[in-house]
């Protein structure tokens, strides 16, 4: 197999996102939240790819998703990049080491993405009301992506197997 | 080196959507991405009906047994109001004609169905399977069977997104069927409908109806929009606090009525007219008073 098949599959996996993200999840909405399929499969991307790599999948899935929303062209995109740079740093790391460790760490980054869209949107004036915002919409939003980021997780666990083309802690600390 | 690069790149992208006007370039390849997404929703909607059935079903199911002899009570006044209304109609129809006046709620709309609910979780939109083909242009009102639910945001061959009253970027000018005292109806993020901008000094009433005031000529004068909540203020406050109850629910799936014109007042914006009372993201967020004339 060529060595760039994970970044094929990466890519493929991206645009079925996509499209699902411009479906499906309106309609699998609860209570007015609707599933951010995107951001979920971009920190699962991340856990498995160097952060270069993944910031920049994350930056045209963040631009993409976008376009087929309805906020404001370039918040998600900046919103994903940080997160998933974040996550991909910290996938060699010690909480990302076993399956539990990866799916927590992508847990809380889906938490801490849904705070930052709240940062940005009430930087460009879009939400009035930071504390409604968090209540309404972060809380919520958090719970049902933290569920669907755990999917994945589990998707690409049996697609990938267990290796990760991200270098391992114990690889980069230099030998003695 | 990668995140300084992407991040640049959005920040960029982001200073100039907001700058741009509704015709810029960007907002014009949004456009053109919603018609190209327009397919995609229908089919997922087709997809998932059977869910949305069962979670129709679930929703209720609840309903308690004093709720549904309510419900039942409730259909018996109206239909015996509607009876009544009917008569009034005919009486105000002849009484126009003798005096020679327009009807003032002639409107002619075009039936749309919503093809899917908010595409995320900021921002309160539906889409419809109508667009500029149609006849459709952005910043037309658009209602259902009982009232106002929003307008028209942006507009596809095909479809078109609608922001309702009930996102926090929306503002409706609007008064009070009863005192005609004015306010500014805006949404919030959890989707209550407050009423603002009505002093202490203004007797509103638990019950009253909400109807729009015509002012900012975006929306028509005299449509449903709600009825009041709750009514709350301290002896310090300027303005009473206000929480109306939205006539008519957007959670289902359902035909809409899209406004396109009015013998009396619908004047669709272009992105730009936000210069009265009612707005919504297409044409500014509202500030000061409704400044309506009766």
């Amino acid at each position: 197999m060529p060595q760039n098949s994970p970044h094929r599959l990466n890519v493929i996996g991206c645009l079925l996102v996509l499209v699902l993200q411009a479906g499906l999840a309106p309609h699998i909405a609860i209570m007015s939240v609707v599933p951010d399929l995107s951001m979920c499969f971009c920190i699962v991307i991340a856990m498995r790819t160097k952060p270069e790599a993944a910031c920049i999948y994350a930056f045209f899935m963040g631009l993409f998703s976008d376009l087929i929303a309805t906020g404001p062209l370039g918040a998600s995109a900046i919103v994903f990049a940080v997160i998933t740079y974040i996550v991909a740093r910290l996938a060699p790391g010690m909480f990302c080491e076993s399956y539990g460790g990866r799916v927590f760490t992508a847990i809380g980054a889906v938490i801490v993405g849904q705070i930052l869209f709240a940062v940005v949107y009430s930087i460009i004036g879009t939400v009035d009301n930071v504390y409604y915002s968090l209540v309404m919409r972060v809380l919520p939003g958090a719970v049902y992506n933290a569920l669907i980021v755990v999917v994945f997780s589990l998707l690409f666990r049996k697609s990938h197997g267990k290796t990760s083309s991200a270098t391992s802690l114990k690889d980069r600390l230099p030998k003695i | 080196m990668s995140l300084v690069a992407c991040c640049l790149c959005a920040v960029v992208l982001l200073t100039f959507w907001m700058r741009e006007p509704e015709t810029g370039a960007l907002h014009s390849i949004r456009d053109k991405s919603t018609a190209i997404t327009a397919p995609l929703l229908n089919a997922g909607a087709f997809i998932t009906t059977p869910l949305r059935a069962m979670t129709s079903g679930f929703d209720s199911a609840h309903l308690s047994e004093d709720e549904y002899q309510q419900l039942i009570s409730d259909n018996e006044t109206l239909r015996s109001e509607n009876v009544q209304l009917q008569e009034y109609q005919q009486e105000n129809d002849r009484l126009s004609a003798l005096l020679g006046l327009k009807d003032a709620y002639g409107l002619e709309s075009t039936g749309a169905r919503v093809i899917s609910q908010s595409l995320d979780s900021w921002n309160r939109t539906i889409t419809i399977n109508k667009g500029s083909q149609a006849g459709l242009r952005a910043g037309m009102p658009v209602m259902n069977a009982n009232g106002l639910i929003g307008q028209t945001e942006s507009v596809g061959p095909d479809s078109s997104l609608v922001r309702l009253i009930t996102d926090e970027q929306s503002a409706v000018g609007v008064f009070v069927q009863s005192n005609r005292v004015e306010g500014i109806l805006t949404g919030s993020s959890d989707g209550t409908l407050y009423l603002r901008y009505v002093g202490v000094d203004s007797a509103v009433k638990v019950g009253d109806n909400i109807i729009t005031s015509g002012a900012g000529g975006v929306y028509p004068k005299g449509i449903t929009v709600g009825t009041v909540y709750s009514v709350d203020f301290q002896s310090t406050d300027i303005y009473q606090t206000i929480v109306v109850h939205p006539i008519t629910k957007v959670d289902t799936y359902e035909e809409v009525l899209v406004v396109t014109g009015s013998e009396a007042t619908v004047n669709p914006g272009d992105g730009t007219s936000g210069t009265g009372a009612d707005s919504s993201a297409a044409t500014g967020t509202a500030t000061g008073t409704a400044t309506a004339g009766e």
